[in-house]
């Protein structure tokens, strides 16, 4: 045991808080409000995870992963999702170019999943097959076409966007898929006040430029010592009540997973619960996570893990009502007797 | 932000933080299993407050009981009774918060109890758990060293356990104030002395009724030995001892009268009732013969069901009174009378349609007298050898007109046979059909019935046969004479010419 271990810890932690201070400045540049959702979307890259936007049209979803992009001088590139997309179109696809002595020959061409910064726009007008075409590359980090693999360079995020309305002409996102985002942010409206802002700044006749504040190496950086931050045994046996909870017949159940809930979360669910955890405790000045770091990350982590079934449905039971529910029971059986 | 000024944590600078969080944690356990044992008492204090008022309302009931059957009640102890109501509860309660501060809290569950209280988020949990770690990370010892600077203040800290509410709930209200009622009336009744202010007055009065009883019971004992009189004398001799048996003995002599008046009725109906019903069964009679005489389609059932009740509401009503209420039917009688309908003229065949209808209305209420003339006419066939129809319903042939009926009324002779009935009855058609069982019309008669055979025994004679005796053909002693020449059809003759024409061409 060593101070300077401590101090080093109290270095990075502090080094964490500032450059994570400076992205979300300079993306709050051009969003105006929405601090829950940026905080989400940064906790998300630093987390290493992904993140699925969903929102009605005209919230700036899309400027604000472009806005990412260019805060943090990553390679950013957006997938507009089209029903008649391809899943080559995504990874990408070995094309004939002529070589210097007039022959032929087949050359790979990445797809715009190349990249660390990846917006997949609308990734609900896909179809399943291309999709799918996401799920390697947003869980192992490599893409494989024929026998060629690449590996994404980190950091490698994809963030992408659905719109809850205009449900018509559109895929929903299979289990395996929805499982991949780490988080799963509803942008809702902005407050009254940001209106005025929102409009002085996209109306006006100055443009807002965005300069780099990080680097890719940075926030490599800043995922390590994410990873450094340790988790209480307690923690972990709440982060574990909690996913279990969220699982139909589970000893945790609540009266409503077992009633209204047909699937809960997996194992990644908890892991993103303490890979969240870990930012917000940074984020909060602690060195541990604590459950109040859990409980505050928890919505975001599992509403898109938890599959209301028809009788929910019918009932109207929605996914964060049962998070709620489940946050709630769990909170209670911590507190019994030991 | 983090505290950049933590104490030091190396080579056992840490041993000062653990005894810290080791105070901190005993005291908040001890503190939680003081509040949780206080729970508890409130907690058993409300499940057992019902004792309350159960306890002195149980003992009141059953000295009301062991008063009620004869005994002395014992309201002595009321404070006894008064003390354990109230000492109960108390005893349990004090039980079960004694098991409840044997209960020790988890370490680690008291260190968060003080987290959430100080509003620490964890930290004092988290150095806890870090301390007890071989190799603690740098991350770890930070969050030791940031806890460390939060344990003067958790160990000054001044902490409330409070582990639960409880919802004492309006029946607690409900149950304490019935409990107090309770005691206040076990109290009063065991400071008066209720044997003497209620026991005297209610024993004079029942045996003053008993004596009453006895006085009246001797004529009633006349009419019908009944024992329960009996009873009502030998036993007022024994309350003077036994108190029990006088609610029992004011209730036989209460009962006394009724049984009196039982008798009173049985009498009666085995005398005067049996000879008034005869009354009015021959003055039914008569009432029935009457339009019988006059030939007149009226029902002759209706005087003997208006008769009969006329002797048990009135029996001694005078003829005058009895007048009234036979002149409707005399005016009924002559309504149809006026119609020229009559029961001899309904035997004919030829009945116009409203004899027949009249005919058919009385055969509906003439069920009992049918009973009696169906006995007869079973005689009668028997005499007559059982071949003859059944003729006791004497109705007449069901009329074949096609007439509609009677204004909107159905047709009352409609059988289903014939004539403008609803619906018709098939006939014969359930004979064709296997297994179908054809009812006998004959009425009381499930079958034909025995069937006369009137046959000759005739004796087997023999006959003699001729004799012819056999001689051989001779010849024609006379020309037969010319053939008629067979008169055959064209066809024939030419057939029978081409085979005699062909037999002579072949050689």
């Amino acid at each position: 045991m060593s101070s300077s271990d401590a101090d080093a810890a109290r270095n990075d932690a502090q080094v964490f808080i500032d450059t994570f201070q400076a992205i979300k400045g300079e993306v709050s540049k051009m969003m105006v409000g929405q601090e829950e959702v940026i905080d989400g979307v940064l906790i998300a890259l630093m987390a290493g995870g992904h993140v699925l936007l969903e929102g009605v049209p005209g919230l700036g979803k899309t400027m604000l992963v472009s806005s990412l992009g260019n805060a943090l001088d990553l390679t950013f590139s957006r997938i507009q999702f089209t029903p008649d997309m391809m899943p080559a179109d995504v990874r990408g696809t070995s094309v004939l170019v002529e070589t210097e002595g007039g022959g032929h020959e087949l050359q790979f061409e990445e797809g715009p999943i190349v990249a660390n910064l990846v917006l997949a726009d609308e990734i609900n007008r896909a179809t399943p097959k291309t999709q799918s075409a996401l799920l390697e590359a947003m869980q192992e980090r490599q893409v494989t076409v024929g026998k060629r693999t690449i590996k994404l360079a980190e950091p490698f995020c994809v963030m992408a966007t659905q719109n809850p309305v205009e449900q018509e002409g559109t895929y929903p996102l299979p289990e395996a898929q929805l499982d991949r985002f780490l988080f799963k942010l509803v942008v809702g409206y902005p407050e009254e006040a940001d209106y005025k802002e929102i409009l002085r700044r996209t109306t006006g006749s100055f443009d807002v430029e965005l300069k780099s504040v990080s680097k890719a190496k940075a926030v490599n950086k800043m995922r390590k010592i994410v990873r450094s931050v340790p988790v209480p045994e307690h923690v972990e046996d709440y982060a574990i009540k909690l996913v279990m909870a969220t699982q139909p017949e589970s000893r945790y159940a609540p009266r409503i997973v077992n009633e209204f809930v047909a699937l809960g979360s997996s194992p990644r669910g908890a892991q993103a619960l303490l890979l969240a955890g870990k930012v917000k405790a940074l984020l909060a000045g602690r060195f541990a996570v604590a459950v109040e770091d859990l409980q505050s990350v928890a919505l975001p982590v599992l509403r898109h893990r938890v599959l209301i079934n028809f009788s929910g449905l019918s009932e109207g039971v929605n996914p964060e009502k049962v998070v709620s529910e489940v946050l709630g029971a769990v909170e209670a059986r911590t507190g019994a007797k030991a | 932000m983090m505290s950049n000024t933590s104490p030091s944590f190396q080579d056992g600078a840490g041993a000062p933080i653990r005894e810290d969080l080791d105070a901190i944690a005993e005291r908040s356990g001890r503190d939680m299993t003081a509040a949780y044992g206080r729970r508890e008492f409130g907690r058993i204090l409300r499940a057992s407050l019902p004792l309350v008022a159960l306890v002195p309302l149980f003992f009141l009931l059953t000295q009301l009981a062991y008063w009620r059957g004869g005994g002395d009640p014992r309201f002595l102890p009321a404070l006894l009774v008064a003390a354990l109501a109230i000492g109960l509860p108390l005893l349990f309660a004090s039980l079960g918060s004694r098991e409840a501060r044997r209960t020790s809290f988890a370490r680690s569950r008291a260190l968060g109890e003080v987290d959430r209280q100080l509003a620490l988020e964890g930290r004092l949990q988290a150095a806890d758990d870090f301390v007890h770690r071989p190799l603690p990370t740098g991350f770890e010892l930070a969050a030791i060293e940031d806890a460390g600077t939060k344990t003067e203040s958790a160990k000054a800290a001044i902490l409330s356990h409070r582990p639960a509410v409880i919802d004492w709930g309006r029946w607690s209200v409900v149950w304490a104030a019935v409990g107090v009622v309770s005691l206040l009336l076990l109290l009063w009744v065991g400071t008066f002395d209720v044997r003497r202010k209620f026991r005297p007055a209610t024993l004079d009065t029942q045996l003053a009724s008993m004596a009453g009883d006895v006085s009246e019971s001797p004529d009633d004992e006349s009419s019908d030995p009944v024992p329960a009189p009996e009873l009502s004398l030998q036993l007022p001799l024994d309350t003077g001892t036994k108190a029990a048996q006088a609610p029992a003995i004011a209730e036989q002599a209460e009962a006394s009268p009724d049984v009196s008046e039982s008798v009173k009725e049985s009498a009666g109906k085995t005398g005067a009732g049996r000879s008034s019903g005869a009354l009015s069964s021959s003055s039914g009679s008569e009432s029935r013969s009457t339009p019988s005489a006059q030939g007149q389609s009226s029902d002759p059932g209706e005087p003997e069901d208006k008769a009969k009740p006329k002797p048990k509401k009135k029996p001694t009503a005078s003829p005058e009174d009895a007048a009234p209420e036979e002149k409707p039917e005399e005016e009924d009688s002559g309504s149809t009378a006026g119609k020229g309908s009559s029961k001899g003229s309904n035997k004919n065949p030829t009945a116009s349609e409203w004899k027949s209808r009249d005919q058919v209305t009385e055969s509906d209420d003439q069920d009992i007298e049918d009973d009696e003339e169906a006995e007869d006419d079973e005689e009668s066939q028997e005499s007559r050898g059982g071949v003859q129809p059944s003729l006791r319903d004497r109705r007449p042939p069901v009329s074949r007109d096609l007439q509609i009926g009677f204004g909107n009324r159905s047709d009352p002779d409609a059988n289903g046979r014939g004539g403008p009935s609803e619906q018709k009855k098939s006939r014969g058609v359930a004979s064709l059909v296997l297994g179908v069982p054809i009812p006998d019309r004959i009425k009381g008669r499930p079958g034909p019935g025995p069937t006369k055979i009137t046959q000759e025994r005739i004796e087997p004679q023999a006959e003699q046969p001729g004799g012819l005796e056999g001689a051989p053909r001779m010849e024609r002693s006379n020309p037969t004479g010319p053939l008629s020449s067979l008169d055959l059809e064209p066809d024939l003759k030419a057939l029978v010419r081409r085979y005699f024409l062909s037999r002579r061409a072949k050689p």
